[in-house]
């Protein structure tokens, strides 16, 4: 696992030291230790791969089977101080019938102690911020999908926490909906306060932040800055496709390299594919051959910039795939 | 990163009021949102309905009196104060609980807002009391109804008396069939109704008149009672210890809810 993300506040957020979860004999997350500083995270992971069981975990809601899980420094399901700093926007949808926007968040501030009166006018401004004041006094079930979003985000943040935790916050949301709800994002974490946001879909996540921690089948694969991933990337196996005037050459010299795994000539297309084990030898190599032997390389397509990729790759690792299979046909699907 | 004393110093109490201030709002907050719930056509048509039916019935047989000319007019009030008692406690009362008592848990579930109660510090414990007041008071209103429109006809000696011990009784009942109803909505969250009902036919429906149907068979078999009559319909024990084993009873129910609310884990998935 990669280290902890580095160059944030100095207060601890969150620590899981080795933590498990069991759903009798179902692994929900496994094994998880990571310890991040205050700061803005996205979580992200394919459908099932632990995100909202973790979420659980953070929120106190479930207790690790094995090992600890610490927010703030204390246990969040034991300690109702902490449950108190949090803020949850969950993936589950509303499906309340004959109750407002207005009597809902009423009563999400009030379990949260507060007044009625003053409970009333937070709830006018968070109204106001998500842009559903018009609609206040529509039923729930009446709303868009979009405005329910926005709706559970004004729960989220009413009881004014200092960790957001948001659960596939961009689900079913139109492309305005989105915009509107990642503008909300930036302002929550350009206040200084901490997010932790469960994504299955990295673009999103990346314009809200560029901290990551990749999870996969209740593991945590990796975590750390855009950067870091991306240095991780390079010391993977990646495949790559290359385009040039010397296929043949460069073919043949290829095929020397011991971390060459596969390698295809495709004439139809003029082009290289190949797998490689240790890319930052092969972009040495590729660099020194384009000098010494006069190749022209006029396309190299790999995984550089594409965090996906490397998701893919730990992924794939993580399944035990990296090290078999035809690499250049999954490259082509 | 900090030691471990920076951390515990860094951490400020989560707002400055008093925890019971706190857990106050909460329950009457939850009071109210399902106080205002409860204000749908169904739902106070099921209000009416419910606080309606035994005036119904009593008039009935109060009219069915009338007609067979029956002279003896205590035994009629007697008779007809008992079948009250069998109206508003083992049917109105019941009935109103199982239907608003139960789904304490389950109800939260399926509209997939139990979460939100979870994650916040004393909700759970906020939604439970704040429910078990919004049943109560439901309850106890339509059978308080119900019994005043009651009690002008059935003749009694001293109607202000009788009013005031049957609402008593219903009142007592709503608190203690409340406790029991919302144990069962905690105890078995995904099939509380289908839980509650079976208790209800089978407990309240069936075993609750064993000793009754004893009584009678014994009497009209002409047996030997064990105890004297009066013994036997009321209690030598003061109304006091009634109402304490009561009050145990419903604040026993209460707790072992709120420890099971508590101790159990609300799977994420579970609700999707």
């Amino acid at each position: 696992m990669m280290q902890s993300p580095t160059g944030f506040a100095s207060a601890e957020l969150l620590r899981m030291s080795h933590a498990t979860l069991l759903y009798g004999n179902v692994i929900g997350v496994n094994d998880i230790d990571v310890t991040l500083p205050t700061g803005a995270y996205a979580l992200i992971g394919p459908n099932g791969a632990g995100k909202s069981t973790m979420i659980g975990l953070l929120t106190g809601a479930l207790r690790p089977t094995l090992g600890a899980v610490r927010v703030f420094g204390q246990d969040p399901s034991r300690s109702p101080s902490v449950m108190g700093r949090i803020g949850l926007c969950p993936a589950t949808d509303i499906l309340l019938h004959n109750v407002s926007a207005r009597r809902w968040l009423e009563l999400q501030l009030a379990l949260s102690g507060w007044g009625r009166r003053k409970a009333s006018v937070r709830v006018q401004e968070l109204l106001d911020q998500v842009d559903l004041a018009g609609a206040a006094d529509r039923p729930l079930h009446t709303y868009s999908l979009g405005m329910r979003q926005r709706c559970k985000f004004a729960q989220a943040i009413a009881h004014d926490p200092e960790l957001l935790i948001l659960d596939e916050p961009f689900n079913g949301l139109d492309p305005v909906a989105r915009h509107q709800l990642t503008q909300l994002l930036i302002r929550w974490k350009e206040s200084g306060r901490s997010l932790i946001i469960a994504n299955h879909v990295l673009h999103e996540a990346e314009k809200i932040t560029d901290s990551f921690l990749l999870i996969y089948g209740g593991r945590l694969l990796a975590s750390g800055t855009a950067g870091e991933l991306h240095r991780l990337l390079s010391s993977l196996p990646q495949e790559f496709e290359i385009k040039c005037d010397q296929l043949r050459h460069l073919a043949s010299l290829l095929a020397c390299e011991m971390w060459t795994r596969s390698l295809e000539l495709d004439w139809e297309k003029n082009r290289i594919r190949l797998a490689v084990e240790s890319p930052i030898e092969f972009y040495t190599a590729l660099s020194t051959w384009s000098t010494e032997h006069d190749i022209q390389i006029e396309r190299l397509l790999g995984a550089d910039g594409d965090i996906s990729q490397l998701f893919r790759l730990l992924v794939s690792k993580h399944r035990g795939e990296v090290f078999h299979a035809n690499p250049i046909q999954r490259l082509s699907s | 990163m900090p030691s471990e004393s920076d951390r515990t110093t860094s951490i400020k109490p989560h707002g400055d009021q008093p925890i019971q201030q706190k857990l106050l709002r909460g329950v009457l907050g939850v009071l109210r949102y399902e106080s205002s719930r409860s204000l749908t056509p169904v739902r106070i048509a099921a209000w009416i309905g419910l606080a309606l039916f035994p005036v119904g019935i009593i008039l009935a047989v109060r009219m069915l009196t009338a007609r067979l000319e029956v002279r003896d007019v205590q035994d009629v009030w007697y008779i007809l104060l008992a079948l009250v008692f069998v109206l508003q406690i083992e049917i109105v009362t019941v009935l109103s609980m199982l239907l608003w008592a139960t789904p304490v848990v389950h109800a939260e579930l399926e509209g997939q807002t139990w979460v939100y109660s979870v994650v916040r510090p004393h909700a759970r414990w906020m939604m439970l009391c704040g429910k078990y007041l919004a049943s109560f008071l439901w309850t106890s209103s339509c059978t308080v109804l119900s019994v005043s429109l009651i009690v002008p006809w059935l003749n009694t000696p001293d109607p202000s008396q009788t009013w005031k011990v049957c609402v008593s009784l219903c009142i007592l009942s709503a608190m203690a069939h409340g406790a029991l109803f919302i144990a069962i909505g905690t105890f078995f969250q995904k099939r509380a109704m289908v839980v509650a009902f079976a208790f209800a036919a089978v407990v309240e429906g069936v075993l609750a008149w064993i000793p009754a149907f004893i009584l009678v068979n014994s009497l009209l078999s002409d047996e030997e009672l064990p105890r004297p009559m009066d013994e036997i319909l009321v209690s030598p024990d003061s109304s006091s210890v009634h109402v304490a084993i009561l009050i145990l009873f419903t604040v026993t129910l209460l707790f072992a809810a709120s420890i099971r609310i508590y101790r159990t884990q609300f799977s994420w998935q579970s609700e999707y």
